[in-house]
């Protein structure tokens, strides 16, 4: 039987299952990572149009290859003080600067939805294995479960890009508003995503076969794994020291030389190095303070959520990462809602006082989509958790636990590590930010900014809980077929 | 050993005249049933007459004594599991009613079935029923936190339980970490644990040899007798049910041979003899 047969065997129509379930969870991540995408190119490529003398990138880096006539008009508008063009590098220059930050939770969502789209289906493989069916074809099905996936939900994701588009489009940059020429990416671009998409999902999903050996026999029984270990947390704190150290002084680093564009490239360098190992440390953070909650846990829901942290850290670090990397971001866009502020009391035809203003709108809007990605992201690791556990919850069930405390501790499994990245994240984003704009950090502006964006991550997480707490209740934990 | 007799169960009309259990002016029944149905069907599609297809259970009469131990036998698809779940109240009957300690469990409200379940029952499955990320000694105490102990008095109640089954060295080790055997005697201390007045035990041996079965057979029984717990026990294996005073068997729904066992091993050795 070839692998397409035994793919269309798996999917008959009017088939309802736990992989059926985590195939649409993985769809609609998909379908969320590449509308954010999108949309975020369409802001870049907006700015890049406003850059250009003819609107395209190339004429951007390289003005010989502008199109006749287009670079004299472009000159003098650049000249003229009043006109905002003359600020419409430093815009694409911030712009890549949100792109960059973007990066970590957009992999964190579209690493979610890979996953969910290969995983759970352990036992299903196993089974076909035992049937006789060849490693070979085992890879290429869920190779195939997967990319098919992320199609449908880059297609989805490509309409929601389109749909998004008439609300960005009201948003006002450089005092004006982005037109659809200007947020249109291109068909070739909307191929290329929908075609990397689906690249991403199979190599994710190979991984992922590669670390779970599927035999006839079925995956290994779960036992205890290693820790992460503290040389991570010592990386982390050395590389924070030496930026805080670096951004007290920035005399220094003119000592050894560097200019102002290099000045400002270590800068960013130093915060984009601290928000990668921020990355790394998360798994051993949460280890430890779930190490701390579990030797006298206060009932028995906290006791279930701490050893289910403890059973596998980088799952429940990946639940909240690309919240607290959101964090991390809302204290380094956290000036920006200052910059916003301050831009209030000037001019607002003022292109010096305009780009501040954009730059609080930017700042903002990086939040709210690192925000956005980072609560599909949790949501759907917890609604595909529900799934995954659901035998262990009607076990749980049958012995008299009742569905309060099971969605307790899957709230409190997603709360503990998340009240603590929140902490150690926006800590150090502070940390990070103070030496530079030390005067902007004690503003009620930026406190306010940085604030109202964790009040947005806990909201949103809370939207994740919810909707993971309503999968729960649709599982038919008691009603069914008895074995008999 | 002599085999439950397998002789063809009476047909649904004369169920009424099924043979009562142990009736007498002074015994009790602590848990009853009384003209269960349960139909599947009927269930997943409401408004489906009842009995124009077989049916899981087929108005069943059962009764079980304050401490007493009945096996429930018979081929798969009987019924057998149906009725543990009815007995227990993780399923509702389409029809009938079961009573614990008098009260019809079937208007009680979910929540306080749920806490009957906890409370009152004890469950013993063939296996899976351990949470894999709990260690032994959490996971005996885990009932008892469900229903408010503090953490220090839950997990020194399950070392005591621990040491009884002679498992006190795999305390900090996970389920995933111990043989099937081992398993089954930490499900047991779980379900024990908590002082059921009735343990449902569905195939508890299913996964075990013979000789492990036998030995985690001997402890359940043991344990259930000295805290005077009555046990249902669902097994396939005569040599299991030879563990029970009663053994009732399963055909199609239809609960159609009680028998006594008065040879039975009702005595054990006390726990930690052995």
């Amino acid at each position: 039987m070839s692998t397409l047969a035994l793919w269309r065997l798996f999917h008959r129509p009017g088939r309802s299952s736990t992989s059926g379930h985590t195939s649409a969870l993985a769809i609609i991540a998909f379908a969320a990572a590449t509308a954010i995408f999108l949309t975020v190119l369409g802001g870049v490529h907006g700015f890049v149009w406003r850059a250009s003398a003819d609107h395209t990138f190339g004429c951007m880096l390289n003005e010989t290859v502008c199109q006749p006539g287009t670079l004299d008009v472009w000159r003098h508008r650049v000249d003229s003080p009043t006109d905002p063009a003359s600020d419409a590098s430093g815009y694409v220059m911030l712009a890549g600067f949100a792109c960059t930050l973007l990066v970590v939770p957009f992999a964190a969502l579209a690493g979610s939805a890979a996953r969910l789209a290969a995983s759970r289906r352990d036992a299903r493989l196993a089974a076909l294995r035992l049937a006789g069916a060849t490693t070979g074809q085992v890879v290429r099905l869920t190779a195939l479960d997967a990319a098919g996936q992320a199609l449908v939900g880059s297609f989805i994701g490509v309409l929601g890009y389109c749909a998004l588009m008439p609300l960005i489009m009201l948003l006002r940059f450089q005092n004006e508003r982005f037109t659809f020429e200007q947020l249109w990416v291109g068909i070739p671009v909307l191929a290329a995503t929908v075609a990397g998409v689906a690249v991403l999902a199979l190599v994710s999903s190979l991984m992922t076969l590669r670390r779970v050996a599927i035999t006839p026999l079925g995956v290994t029984s779960r036992v205890a794994g290693p820790l992460p270990s503290a040389r991570r947390a010592v990386m982390f704190v050395l590389a924070m020291l030496v930026a805080v150290i670096i951004f007290k002084n920035p005399a220094m680093l003119a000592r050894f030389g560097l200019g102002g564009v290099m000045l400002y490239a270590v800068v960013i360098g130093f915060v984009l190095l601290c928000f990668a190992l921020f990355n790394l440390i998360g798994s051993w953070v949460v280890t430890a303070r779930a190490k701390s909650k579990v030797r006298r846990p206060k009932d028995a829901a906290t006791m279930i959520a701490m050893r289910r942290i403890l059973d596998n850290p980088k799952r429940a670090w990946r639940n909240v990462s690309g919240i607290a990397l959101a964090v991390f971001i809302a204290g380094i866009t956290s000036i920006c809602g200052f910059l916003g502020s301050a831009a209030s009391a000037g001019s607002p035809n003022d292109p010096s006082t305009m780009f501040l203003r954009d730059i609080g709108t930017g700042g903002l809007l990086t939040l709210v989509f690192a925000a956005v990605l980072a609560a599909v992201s949790s949501g759907v690791m917890q609604a595909g958790s529900v799934y995954d556990q659901v035998n262990e919850y009607r076990m749980l069930v049958l012995e008299g636990t009742d569905v309060k405390t099971l969605n307790r501790a899957r709230f409190i499994e997603v709360l503990t590590p998340l009240n603590v990245v929140v902490i150690v994240g926006g800590g150090c984003s502070m940390l990070l930010m103070a030496p530079l704009f030390a005067l902007a950090m004690a503003q009620p502006a930026t406190l306010l900014s940085f604030l109202g964006g964790l009040a947005l991550c806990y909201a949103l997480v809370a939207v994740g809980a919810f909707a993971s707490n309503r999968v729960a209740t649709n599982l038919n934990l008691t009603d069914y077929r008895a074995d008999d | 050993m002599t085999m439950t007799q397998q002789s063809p169960c009476p047909a649904p009309a004369a169920q009424s005249v099924q043979p009562r259990l142990r009736q007498s002016n002074q015994w009790s029944p602590i848990l009853g049933a009384h003209d269960l149905v349960m139909d599947y069907t009927a269930t997943s599609v409401p408004g489906t007459p009842i009995g124009r297809h077989m049916l899981a259970l087929d108005h069943v009469d059962f009764a079980l004594g304050e401490g007493e131990t009945v096996a429930v036998m018979g081929p798969s698809g009987s019924g057998k599991s149906t009725l543990l779940h009815a007995l227990a109240g993780i399923i509702r009957p389409t029809a009938g009613t079961v009573t614990f300690r008098g009260v019809d469990i079937g208007t009680m409200s979910d929540a306080d079935r749920t806490k009957l379940r906890r409370n009152a029952f004890g469950f013993v499955f063939q296996s899976g029923q351990l949470l894999p990320e709990l260690p032994a000694v959490e996971n005996i105490a885990l009932p008892m936190m469900l229903d408010g102990m503090p953490y220090r008095a839950a997990t020194d109640m399950a070392m005591l339980w621990l040491e009884r089954m002679g498992l006190k060295a795999l305390a900090t080790h996970r389920p995933g970490e111990m043989s099937g055997g081992q398993m089954q005697r930490i499900a047991i201390a779980r379900a024990l644990a908590v002082k059921p007045a009735v343990v449902f035990a569905d195939e508890p041996t299913g996964a075990l040899d013979q000789a492990t079965g036998r030995e985690v057979m001997g402890m359940l029984m043991a344990a259930a007798h000295d805290n005077g717990a009555a046990v249902v026990v669902v097994t396939h294996d005569p040599n299991v049910a030879a563990f029970c005073s009663r053994t009732v068997t399963m055909r199609d729904g239809r609960l159609c041979q009680p028998a006594s066992r008065p040879d039975a091993n009702v005595e054990f050795e006390p726990m930690g003899a052995a």
